[in-house]
């Protein structure tokens, strides 16, 4: 049981530092979408409705170009190429159905 | 990084717009299952059971905080770190649970084998904590990381609690049928509140992250219900403190705890703002109310009764120690009257004898024939003394024996020879055998040896209205025993006489049909004897006028 507990203290320390000091991990937020040239998804509030791509990247990497916050920085909703990972999603509708998909491009 | 639609929280936890049910789920459950752990580690802080039971506490109440942080708190980074620890924190309780089980069905501390297994278990899900197999990333648009879960990560330590659940179970079930009364309804209690907890924390706590990661559901407050689990096994264990002293714990010392855990739970009014709070505090106020009293009740008849029981043991010590004193007397004055009696008994029979045989003068032979009649009823009535004798010392304990070695084979000869011309007299032959693959040689004490071949031969002479009585002097050197059989075809005995023959005053009930007088203590006499030198006498017959056979049993010095 000793065993388990050093394990445990290490599995602690361990994610703080993954987690915390690091930021190893990814982070997916809304980015931008014009549904004039893209398929975007759709969010509808109070008969207002919204575009949006899913954007996804590494925490540690937005952090360096933005800081905590992702909403007032124009760098968080494009991906540089020389960024590997970094990735803009647009809405699938045949993968993502329970979704509403949305593009002026051709009518779905 | 900041989740963009959600305020910070204030004072840790405390934020707007989260379901209403998560602080009363988190905290109450939290802060019983503390005080309960807490309280019985304090009480006795070296017994096993009672730090695994403060063990499985501070894991529930991380877990609590962990998921608090998850549904308040929004920064990825803070909510991601409490996160990964879910999955640990709650393998951890699944075998802590198991120990717990361990523990209190078997009063001690498992082996290493199952320590081993335990860590093997939980070995994965700590080994892969930090990995991407339990998170990899988190969604700021909702707040939460559920679609970056590892799939098989959330599946396995869900799986170790379904484990938990089906051996714990097990352990109760196997043990309770072995349990007596008492024991039984600890395993109930136990098994209740601990089988509860475990279903409701891991299938809803499952159910909901399953759910909400596929996105049947919006968000995972269904996981909420599953806290609740914990109330009732600290409710239960709160029963065993009080009414079972299962953690060792003092009855004042319960009551205490009883108080404290009411006062917890009105203390919630202070800080539940909402009516569904407000009418769920009350509720559970009222059912902690009530069961406490029942319990504090309960303890109450419990004490009287034990003082009841006490004052009931302390008269029937008395009683106990007066009927041995009685028992002692009664050896005593047995002893001293058959003493009393055997002195001029032997001056009865020396002067019959004496008279008899012309010492004191010519005596007509009507008279010869009264005086063998004092001699014979003499002689009767002085076995019967030595039998009363023999049973005062034996019960009192004051039995001598003078071991040594001396040949069984040759003195039941000579037994036989002294008792062939009494039987002679009846018609009877005694015919002696012997069968021996060693020297015959036993270490006991000769005369009572000889006492006891006496006592068989004669009564099997006594009881044999015609034929014969075989002697058999047999050995198994491999068993290192000797065997006498004593085998007549006299009046036998049915299976209740078998049964009773060696009790005292007990004769067969067709043992009066060959008008024979005794006082059945013989056979008691010779087998306390035998026993009392490592040996024994056994009794057989085919049933009544087939005849018996007792054997003598001593162990051989080889």
């Amino acid at each position: 049981m000793y065993f388990n507990t050093i394990l445990f203290i290490l599995v602690i320390c361990g994610s703080f530092y993954r987690f915390i000091s690091l930021e190893d991990y990814l982070v997916s937020y809304k980015g931008d979408c014009d549904p004039d040239i893209e398929i975007c998804y759709e969010y509808c509030e109070d008969n207002e409705c919204f575009y949006y791509s899913i954007i996804e990247r590494t925490a540690s990497e937005v952090i360096s170009l933005c800081g905590k916050d992702v909403t007032e920085c124009d760098e968080a909703y494009e991906c540089r190429n020389d960024v590997e990972e970094c990735s803009i999603h647009f809405c699938k509708p045949k993968e993502n159905e329970e979704n509403v998909c949305v593009t002026n491009i051709n009518k779905l | 990084m900041i989740c963009y639609y959600y305020e910070a929280p204030t004072n840790l936890f405390f934020v707007e717009g989260v379901p209403e049910l998560l602080y009363y789920s988190h905290i109450p459950a939290s802060v019983f299952a503390l005080t309960v752990g807490l309280f019985v580690f304090v009480n006795n802080p070296k017994s096993l059971l009672n730090r695994i039971l403060l063990l499985i506490a501070l894991c529930f109440t991380a877990i609590a905080v962990v998921n608090l942080i998850t549904w308040t708190n929004n920064q990825s980074d803070i909510i991601l770190f409490a996160w990964s620890l879910v999955g640990p924190f709650q393998a951890l309780v699944s075998i802590l649970c198991i120990y717990f089980i361990y523990v209190f069905l078997h009063k001690k501390d498992i082996s290493w084998k199952i320590k081993s297994i335990f860590t093997l278990l939980l070995a994965p899900v700590l080994l892969l904590a930090t990995t991407n197999l339990n998170l990899s990333g988190f969604d700021l648009a909702t707040c939460d990381a559920f679609q970056y879960e590892g799939e098989y990560y959330t599946l396995y330590y869900n799986l170790l609690g379904l484990l938990a659940i089906l051996w714990t179970s097990t352990l109760l079930v196997k043990n309770y049928r072995k349990a007596d009364r008492y024991f039984k309804k600890q395993i109930v209690l136990m098994g209740i509140g601990l089988e509860l907890f475990l279903f409701l924390f891991v299938t809803i706590f499952y159910l909901a992250q399953y759910l909400t990661s596929i996105g049947f559901i919006e968000d995972s407050r269904l996981e909420l219900y599953g806290f609740f689990g914990m109330t009732f096994f600290m409710a239960m264990m709160g029963t065993l403190i009080v009414r079972f002293k299962t953690f060792n714990v003092g009855m004042v010392a319960s009551q205490a705890l009883l108080i404290v855990l009411v006062i917890l739970t009105a203390s919630q009014f202070t800080y539940v703002a909402s009516r569904t709070g407000t009418v769920i505090t009350a509720v559970t106020l009222v059912f902690t109310a009530i069961i406490g009293i029942i319990l504090v009740r309960s303890v109450k008849k419990e004490i009287a009764q034990r003082a009841e029981l006490l004052v009931l043991t302390g008269k029937l010590e008395k009683a106990n120690v007066r009927l041995k004193d009685l028992d002692k007397l009664k050896s005593e004055f047995v002893s001293i009257a058959s003493h009393q009696l055997r002195s001029p008994l032997t001056a009865i029979r020396g002067y019959a004898s004496l008279l008899r045989e012309g010492n004191y003068g010519k005596i007509p032979v009507k008279g010869l024939e009264a005086l063998e009649r004092i001699e014979d009823s003499s002689k009767l009535m002085a076995i019967g003394i030595e039998d009363y004798l023999n049973v005062s010392r034996i019960e009192s304990g004051n039995m001598k024996y003078n071991y040594a070695d001396f040949n069984l084979k040759d003195e039941t000869e000579k037994v036989c020879d002294d008792l062939r011309a009494e039987a002679l007299k009846k018609g009877l032959t005694i015919i002696f055998r012997s069968d021996l693959n060693s020297r015959g040689v036993i270490n006991a004490d000769i005369g009572k040896t000889i006492q006891i071949l006496q006592n068989l031969i004669n009564n099997s002479v006594k009881y044999t209205p015609k034929g014969s009585i075989r002697v058999l002097v047999r050995d198994d050197v491999v068993r290192k025993k000797i065997f006498v059989d004593i085998v007549d075809t006299g009046i036998g005995m049915d299976e209740d006489a078998l049964e009773t023959v060696f009790e005292k005053f007990e004769r067969a009930s067709n043992a009066n049909s060959v008008n024979i007088s005794g006082t059945g203590l013989g056979l008691y006499v010779a087998l306390k004897m035998a026993e009392a030198m490592k040996g024994g006498i056994t009794a057989h017959s085919e049933g009544a006028n087939r005849g018996s056979r007792f054997t003598i049993e001593m162990p051989l010095a080889l």
